[in-house]
């Protein structure tokens, strides 16, 4: 081999190495910065530092605004499958308001308020481009096999559900259970934008706030919910 | 060589003129009477201050035709200060004030030496007045007049900055100082130094070096103690108009005292029955609309069964049953009166009640939470609240069960 290849091989072998400890020293710079903010959240100092109580008027204009969500599924439902989805967001949105008063959080609206008085069809343009922006961040902008990759670890049970109560390809069921999964997801943010859903775990894991307060009740109703989100999420997913 | 004895030796001779003379009286007759009416309308007690007119005493000057640079010049010759720049000292308000106090000094009948001291300290007043106070809250005021000051400080004894100035200030500076300004008006500098520093300490006395603010600060005056008052949100409503007037709202006195009675009562019962019992409805239905857990609500409200708790129960009590409008204890007993409870107490935002309300209730968490083997301040302010609702809560059934 000629000086100049082993020169060459040695310089590049370097850039490689350095590369390689960046790239380490950014993932422990990162990982340095979760714990941290675990930390301080379990230390409940986040928790105090960002506490509103709940307002039922707030609430009230959040239903509205989250509703606009629902009714553009809504226009593709048929009759049954709509009075079937609006016993369900009834119970759902029941849940909700639980939560956010049992927690005693001030409700937070997901995206533009859409409860104000505007325009139908600036409503129905911006429920279209949030979900669009959403499935396009979330579904459309990875090829199959990289959804199924990230998506691995919570996709099996899903497939099982489906697989369980029809008769489908199983490919057919991946790609419906993604949807589903990312659905389910949207639903929680919708319900509990920001960091509302990380306090509200956090009071379920808090081991002060289990000496004062009802804990298993705040537990319960956000399973109740997350059961609610799921069963919503599936029926919406058809029509994506 | 006395100046101010030169300008005066004109008034006097001005003032011989009966038509002068009157005019003067009733000039300073006719300010005095428009503030007093203005003063004695207004129940902003020591946040007050004195609506004197504009013209005071340009129509004085005008009166007496006296040249106010001359005036200005003759003053500060005797007071002896260096320009005209000096605000109070050249302010020929004073100046011509302090001529009519000279002239009153030496003909005693006219009353002129009180009623021009009595302006002196008025607008003085006004002037440290808004120095220490950009703005006062009336209730605040009040509730340090009437539990905040000791009997020795002079604000106890009389019931506004009228008084005040009226009945103490103008007698006792012209008993001190009159004499010594008769004999020599350049004394004048020396009786306004007076009147000064006595409105000043009214606001602010004893004064003292701060280490850590690193600046003088004051022990005693309404300042300290209405900063005081303000920072644990205390305060006292007036008294209705109804009350202003000699007749008393017969009403008016006994929902006062059937209030009083009811919560002397209440929390008598509370504090007398420690081993009392609470019904599992109750508990569960403070659970239901507090989260509090079942466990915690009863270890909390047992402990409210405590004399040490006596202070804060009752003035929580106190603002529970006025936020609810009772007046008599048949309206504790009226199903609605839970609703009420709920819109006005439990669910109010921040006012001033709710304000006061939160800080003797968290006084009492606190206590019980150390109690408890746990950390008040541990939680946050929205789950505080669902704490204190406990509490209130307690006092509601208590009430109840005490009359219903």
């Amino acid at each position: 081999m000629s000086l100049e290849l082993i020169k060459e091989e040695f310089e590049t072998a370097n850039l490689a190495r350095k590369a390689l400890i960046t790239i380490e020293e950014n993932r422990e710079k990162n990982m340095n910065l979760q714990r941290m903010f675990e930390t301080t959240l379990s230390s409940g100092l986040l928790a105090q530092a960002m506490s509103e109580p709940f307002e039922a008027e707030i609430f009230e204009s959040k239903i509205k605004s989250d509703l606009s969500y629902f009714n553009y599924f809504s226009d593709k439902m048929d009759n049954t499958v709509c009075e079937t989805m609006n016993q369900m967001l009834k119970e759902y949105f029941k849940t909700i308001g639980m939560i956010y008063e049992v927690v005693n959080i001030k409700p937070e609206i997901f995206g533009k308020d859409l409860s104000n008085n505007i325009s139908i069809e600036e409503k129905d343009e911006t429920v279209k481009l949030t979900l669009e922006n959403f499935l396009n961040k979330h579904y459309y902008s990875y090829p199959p096999e990289k959804r199924i990759e990230i998506y691995e670890s919570e996709v099996i049970n899903h497939v099982k559900d489906i697989i369980s109560s029809q008769t489908v390809e199983i490919n057919e069921a991946t790609e419906y259970a993604i949807k589903w999964i990312i659905l389910e997801n949207f639903l929680h943010k919708l319900a509990f934008p920001g960091l509302i859903e990380r306090k509200i775990k956090y009071v379920i894991e808090s081991e002060d706030y289990g000496k004062v307060f009802d804990q298993a009740r705040v537990q319960e109703l956000y399973e109740q919910f997350c059961d609610q989100a799921k069963a919503i999420s599936k029926v919406l997913a058809i029509f994506i | 060589m006395q100046h101010i004895k030169d300008i005066y030796d004109n008034i006097e001779l001005i003032l011989s003129d009966i038509n002068k003379f009157n005019e003067v009286k009733n000039h300073l007759t006719s300010v005095l009477s428009s503030i007093y009416i203005k003063a004695m309308s207004s129940d902003k007690g020591y946040c007050d201050v004195f609506i004197i007119p504009q013209d005071t005493h340009k129509k004085l000057i005008k009166i007496l035709e006296i040249d106010v640079k001359k005036m200005e010049e003759c003053f500060r010759l005797d007071w002896k200060y260096p320009n005209s720049q000096v605000k109070m000292y050249s302010d020929p308000y004073y100046h011509i004030l302090f001529l009519i106090l000279i002239y009153g000094l030496n003909h005693p009948n006219t009353h002129f030496a009180e009623n021009s001291l009595t302006l002196i300290l008025m607008r003085i007043w006004n002037g440290r007045k808004s120095e220490f106070f950009k703005y006062c809250n009336p209730d605040i005021m009040r509730y340090v007049i009437n539990h905040m000051v000791s009997n020795k400080f002079l604000v106890s004894k009389y019931d506004s900055p009228l008084s005040l100035i009226k009945d103490y200030f103008v007698p006792t500076i012209l008993s001190k100082y009159g004499d010594k300004v008769k004999k020599d008006y350049s004394y004048t500098k020396y009786m306004f130094s007076q009147c000064w520093q006595r409105v000043r300490q009214i606001f602010i006395s004893s004064p003292y070096y701060d280490i850590v603010q690193k600046r003088k600060v004051a022990q005693s005056g309404l300042l300290p103690l209405y900063m005081k008052a303000k920072e644990e949100g205390l305060y006292q409503k007036a008294l209705t108009n109804s009350s202003m007037t000699d007749e008393v709202n017969p009403l008016e006195t006994s929902s006062t005292s059937n209030i009083e009675r009811i919560v002397n009562s209440t929390i008598n019962y509370i504090i007398m029955n420690p081993q009392v019992s609470y019904p599992d409805s109750f508990i569960v239905m403070v659970n239901k609309n507090t989260n509090v857990s079942k466990t915690t609500v009863l270890q909390l409200i047992k402990k409210i069964h405590n004399v040490r708790y006596n202070d804060e129960l009752t003035d929580v009590l106190n603002i529970i049953l006025n936020k609810c409008n009772v007046t008599d204890e048949k309206d504790l007993c009226f199903p609605s009166f839970l609703a009420v409870l709920r819109k006005n107490v439990l669910s109010s935002k921040n006012n001033r009640d709710i304000n006061k309300l939160k800080i003797i209730l968290d006084r009492i968490l606190t206590q019980i939470f150390q109690d408890l083997g746990l950390d008040y301040n541990k939680y946050s302010n929205a789950h505080k609240i669902q704490i204190r609702n406990v509490i209130i809560y307690a006092l509601y059934f208590n009430a109840r069960k005490k009359f219903c």
